[in-house]
């Protein structure tokens, strides 16, 4: 039941919601038909987004995720265009008398066999929908954009997008409008991923060779998704080719690849599997006798079985596994035997190994069945686990500090999803989407297995939660207004068995101020929460190429990443919200003006509030710590921005250009001031960079010869830094400055990559391509981090750059 | 940690750099750094001093006209002081009572400084920690160790100092530091706490001062060893080269605030109960 305090907080009554549903199924009293069917293109793939218009654009619909479209018409003659991006228009005359279902596949332009960039034309603006801040990526333009080592990377391409922020080069995830990295919702195939690079963050998880399709939701998210604060990047898996054998691959100087896709039963079952692996530890030896016997590697598989049961029933199985594995061997260190004695224990020989990997898992099964034409449902199941394990033989260290010996560590985030989703096609101006999204978290944060007598067996308490979410969306169209009115109900429960600390509350919370413990039982619900999470996004078509775009939304996100170090770590603490921590709680309005076509250009503005955020006190003790709330502070925040963005789609030099200015502020809120960072004044984020540049230019240089450039300009971020000094026992110590108050060097530089098609083209069954270039053409050293020491009385200050030179890049890629 | 270091070496070997740069400080605000020492043998040491903009070189800034009290809560659980007379030591820019003075375990204790400014400060109040008993010294697989019985179920926190000797005098490492939490080590009747060095000798004499320490000591502590080993462990040839996986510097704020504002205050007052051990290590 939504409580009266949400509904008047929100303004928002559910009774306006059942009024407009039922004003807009009763419209057409007229005897109408439905035609459906799905979109696929020349090799079965379902198309997401294709069109289907009536002749004279009055009417029409765009297919589902599933390629899936229902369109009511009334009875008699039609003709329709089917249209996609990148494939041939298709007319089809139908006499509509009675419900009738039609499958379409559209073939693919001979230009988009030669990776020349298409037009978002005509269908693309049929195909606009009400969203503001939300970026369609397609695969082929991530491959396009030069980058590091020249392998084509989901997670650099989107920080090329407006209103897209990191802390820097090389570290993991990205920030979206002022949020923080644990408010991305990053879903394959309808299942959450936690840990999105591979190598600390310099290679995003995924194959993009084995990607449809991604949209990344900035605002306006919709109903149907939630428990992230700040977007959402919807990854969908190819299904593959289910009329022959087809497939990617390449060799890069990291790491190859390879897709393959095909029919196990033609048109009725088919698989895609794609893997990639590293192999940067081949070269190990080169480096010297220290790291020969180590190996740091990483590797993912991406898999899909589509199973065409009947026109009625399709089944989807999908998982991806990736995993980062890094084993170091040290040799015992040579000072310890060149005093050998028999009889003395300091000259144990301790040769060393720690095995360190963290992976990620998932499984999704999706069953999509029509109930009837106008009556679809997705019905999704999935589990989500990542996990990561280090394991210390002998006395390498690695752990916290007073351990040694050989050790083990491990730590886990599980989740099982269960999403019935349907989707009720009234009419082709109204369409109703509504489900129940239902999650539950386990968080095991760690386990400690030790064979040293001297340190103890550890296991912190395992954390669940289960979030439970119904929601619903109507779209609907009114000539040159359309809607997109959503609602989501989320109520989270932080569910036991666990223990409790209760604090003394005039003092701030620490260990030595517990005045209470209280024990939760097996399924016992610890603290619950509840709230409305209303979606509005609003379109005024001003021309055929022109919208004015609003989103207005909320969004409650159960869970906070609790970490504490310049780049997110690969064992950095989730904890879900409960006794101690409040959820996030974001909410956002945005607006824009869109114009599509050869030149098109966007305006976008947003503003953003954050509540509840988490953040850490200064010198924060955030690993192994059972009481990890005594660390933590509560905190809020704003952000806003404008976003520019121009494209050039159309004559040889194609491109775009974006700016963004921005900010990010926090403050945290503790009712004891002394614990406020920055006595409780705002401060500017780890990832608030005001000024934000991103222009990309394609130019085709022959026929087989293309150049593609990338050019990024952005405000240093922000960071804490020496101003003063003091001693203590004659020793230096530095005083800082507050947190946040100084900036590191802006930020720029400039990738040059060239694409070389290979010269068969008789065949268009195949092509391939070179692709090399330079990243970071003129050697820009981007400082990530600055630190200070004193070194024999002297203080120094350094810069850390994670790339600090040109790094040439060759690969080769094939398609067949 | 090795694993970071290694990872960061890595990493730096192939794309990244280091750089050393110069900084433009248009922000620096003098403040008081007081940090406070009593333990459970009655020592007290007050040192006050002021903080110097990080381009000069000068850091001799000692206070040496604060009025300090020492306060403890009595049986009645009434405030009472303790001791408000101090000499102050020019030569170690530091105050000490002038009158002996006796701790209690579990006593609550806190400091108050006036200074000539107007300002005033006060401590959190702390309770001495229960004393722990070292029963061994070792030093195994490259690590120096301190083993004792930890107490269970309650938070424990140590700090453990390590002097070592040769045995022919010539040979010393001295104020080898490790601090710790019980995580690891609740209740284990021979848990250590250690640190890493490598030692020449075959054989050496260690003299350790083990510390149980409050909660906001121990914290203070980690976050000032941290400091102290940044200083000592990086050259422009070694060491973590980016601070990657570290956390951002932060101040030595500890449980000292100005007593008007409720502003932090660098420094701490640092309770700790302490014992002995002095043992030759084979």
């Amino acid at each position: 039941m939504i409580t009266p305090t949400h509904t008047n907080r929100l303004g928002f009554k559910p009774s306006i919601f059942v009024f407009i549903l039922l004003f807009c199924s009763g419209v057409y009293a007229q005897k109408t038909f439905t035609l459906s069917g799905t979109i696929t293109d020349d090799t079965g793939e379902s198309l997401i987004g294709a069109t289907v218009y009536t002749q004279d654009k009055s009417r029409g619909v765009i297919s589902n995720e599933y390629g899936f479209y229902s369109l009511t018409l009334e009875e008699g003659s039609h003709t329709l265009v089917i249209s996609f991006i990148g494939f041939l228009d298709q007319e089809k005359t139908i006499n509509l008398n009675s419900d009738i279902s039609l499958n379409i596949a559209l073939q693919t332009e001979a230009e988009q066999l030669n990776e020349v960039v298409l037009l978002a034309s005509d269908q693309e603006n049929k195909a606009r929908t009400p969203l503001a801040g939300v970026s369609k990526i397609k695969a082929s333009d991530v491959k396009r954009l030069p980058s590091l080592l020249g392998e084509a990377d989901v997670n650099r391409y989107i920080l090329t997008t407006p209103g897209i922020t990191s802390v820097g080069e090389g570290t993991s995830g990205f920030n979206v409008r002022g949020g923080g990295i644990d408010q991305n919702l990053i879903i394959i195939d309808e299942t959450p991923l936690y840990n999105s690079s591979h190598l600390w963050g310099f290679f995003s998880i995924i194959n993009p060779d084995a990607i449809k399709n991604m949209e990344l939701y900035k605002g306006g998210i919709p109903a149907r998704f939630g428990g992230r604060g700040s977007s959402v990047l919807d990854i969908r898996l190819k299904e593959g080719n289910n009329k022959g054998i087809s497939g990617d691959a390449g060799i890069g100087m990291l790491f190859s690849r390879l897709t393959l896709s095909g029919p196990i039963k033609k048109d009725k079952l088919n698989f895609m599997v794609s893997a990639r692996r590293s192999y940067f530890d081949v070269f190990f030896p080169l480096l010297g006798d220290e790291v020969e016997n180590s190996k740091v590697y990483f590797y993912d598989l991406s898999t899909k079985l589509s199973w065409k049961i009947n026109p009625r029933n399709t089944l989807y199985a999908s998982g991806y596994f990736g995993a980062d594995v890094m084993k170091l061997s040290f040799d015992a260190e040579e000072d310890l035997t060149q005093n050998n004695n028999t009889n003395n224990t300091n000259t144990e020989s301790a040769d060393e190994e720690i095995d360190f990997r963290w992976k990620n898992a998932t499984a999704t099964l999706r069953w999509n069945h029509l109930f009837s034409n106008k009556l679809f449902l997705n019905m999704t199941t999935g589990f989500s686990r990542y996990n990561y394990t280090l394991r210390s033989e002998n006395d390498a260290g690695g752990g916290p500090a007073g351990t040694s010996g050989s050790f083990t560590w491990n730590s886990s985030i599980t989740n099982w999803i269960v999403k019935p989703d349907f989707t009720l096609y009234v009419s082709p101006e109204t369409k109703v989407r509504f489900g129940v999204h239902a999650i539950s978290h386990e968080f095991a944060p760690a386990k400690i297995t030790n064979t040293d007598e001297g340190i103890n067996n550890t296991k912190l308490p395992i954390e669940k939660g289960l979030e439970v979410a119904p929601y619903a969306t109507l779209n609907q169209k009114w000539n040159n207004f359309s809607m997109a009115l959503g609602v989501r109900y989320s109520w989270f429960g932080n569910i036991g068995p666990s223990t409790v600390y209760y604090y003394d509350k005039t003092q701030p919370k620490a260990s030595n101020s517990v005045i209470n413990t209280k024990n939760f039982k097996k399924g016992d619900i610890i603290k619950r929460f509840g709230g409305v999470e209303p979606r509005l996004a609003l379109n005024y078509k001003l021309s055929e190429k022109e919208d004015l775009k609003l989103g207005i939304d909320r969004n409650l996100q159960y869970i906070h990443l609790v970490s504490n170090t310049t780049g997110a770590l690969p064992f950095d603490t989730w904890k879900p919200a409960g006794e101690h921590i409040d959820p996030l709680d974001v909410r956002q309005i945005s607006m824009g003006y869109h114009k599509t076509g050869g030149i098109g250009y966007t305006v976008e503005a947003f503003y953003k509030t954050f509540d509840q955020l988490v953040d850490y006190k200064d010198g924060a003790d955030l690993f192994i710590n059972k009481q990890l709330e005594t660390e933590l502070l509560p905190a809020s925040g704003f952000a806003y921005g404008i976003e520019l963005g121009l494209t050039k789609d159309t004559g040889k030099l194609t491109g775009r250009f974006n700016y963004t200015f921005s900010r990010s502020k926090r403050k945290t809120t503790s009712t004891h001031k002394s614990e406020n960072i920055n006595d409780g004044a705002y401060y500017s984020s780890n990832f608030d960079r005001p000024h934000v540049g991103n222009l990309s230019v394609n130019y085709p240089l022959s026929k087989r010869l293309s150049l593609q450039t990338f050019f990024t300009y952005q405000t240093g971020r922000p960071i804490t830094q020496a101003i003063g000094r003091f001693s203590l026992a004659g020793k230096e110590y530095i005083q800082y400055s507050e947190r946040n108050a100084y900036r590191l060097p802006n930020v720029h530089r400039l990738d040059i990559s060239f694409i070389l098609k290979s010269k068969n083209k008789k065949r268009r069954t195949k092509s391939g391509n070179w692709t090399f270039g330079v990243y970071n053409v003129y050697g820009r050293a981007n400082a990530l981090t600055r630190f200070s020491n004193f070194y024999m009385g002297e203080l120094r200050t350094f810069d850390f750059s994670p790339v600090g030179a040109p790094i040439p890049f060759i690969s080769k890629n094939i398609s067949f | 940690m090795k694993t970071r270091i290694l990872l960061c070496c890595l990493i730096a070997l192939i794309w990244g750099c280091v750089d050393k740069v110069a900084i433009k400080n248009e922000k620096f605000t003098q403040q008081p750094v007081v940090v406070a020492e009593l333990n459970s043998n009655g020592y007290l040491r007050v040192q006050v001093s002021l903080t110097t903009n990080i381009d000069e070189e000068s850091t001799n800034t000692g206070v040496d006209d604060a009025n300090i009290r020492l306060w403890t809560k009595n049986s009645a659980g009434e405030d009472e002081i303790v001791t408000q007379s101090f000499d102050y030591d020019g030569l170690n820019n530091a105050y000490f009572p002038t009158n002996s003075i006796e701790t209690e375990e579990g006593g609550i204790y806190w400091v108050e400084l006036e200074l000539s400014n107007g300002l005033s400060y006060v401590s959190r109040q702390e309770k001495m920690p229960t004393t722990v008993e070292v029963s061994d010294i070792a030093y195994v697989r490259s690590e120096l160790r301190a083993i004792f019985q930890d107490e269970k179920d309650e938070p424990n926190y140590y700090l453990a100092e390590f002097n070592i000797y040769g045995r022919d005098q010539t040979y010393f490492i001295r104020g080898l530091k490790v601090v710790s939490n019980d995580v690891l080590i609740d209740g284990n009747e021979k848990a250590y706490i250690g640190e890493y060095t490598t030692i020449s000798e075959s054989s050496y004499y260690v003299e350790l001062n083990m510390q149980s320490l409050s909660n906001s000591s121990y914290l203070f502590y980690r976050n000032f060893l941290e400091q102290e080993d940044l200083n000592e462990g990086f050259d422009d040839e070694e060491g973590d080269p980016g601070w990657l996986f570290s956390k951002p510097p932060i101040n030595l704020y500890g449980n000292i605030t100005e007593k008007e504002s409720g502003k932090k205050v660098l420094g701490q007052f640092i309770i700790s109960s302490i014992s002995q051990k002095n043992q030759i290590v084979e």
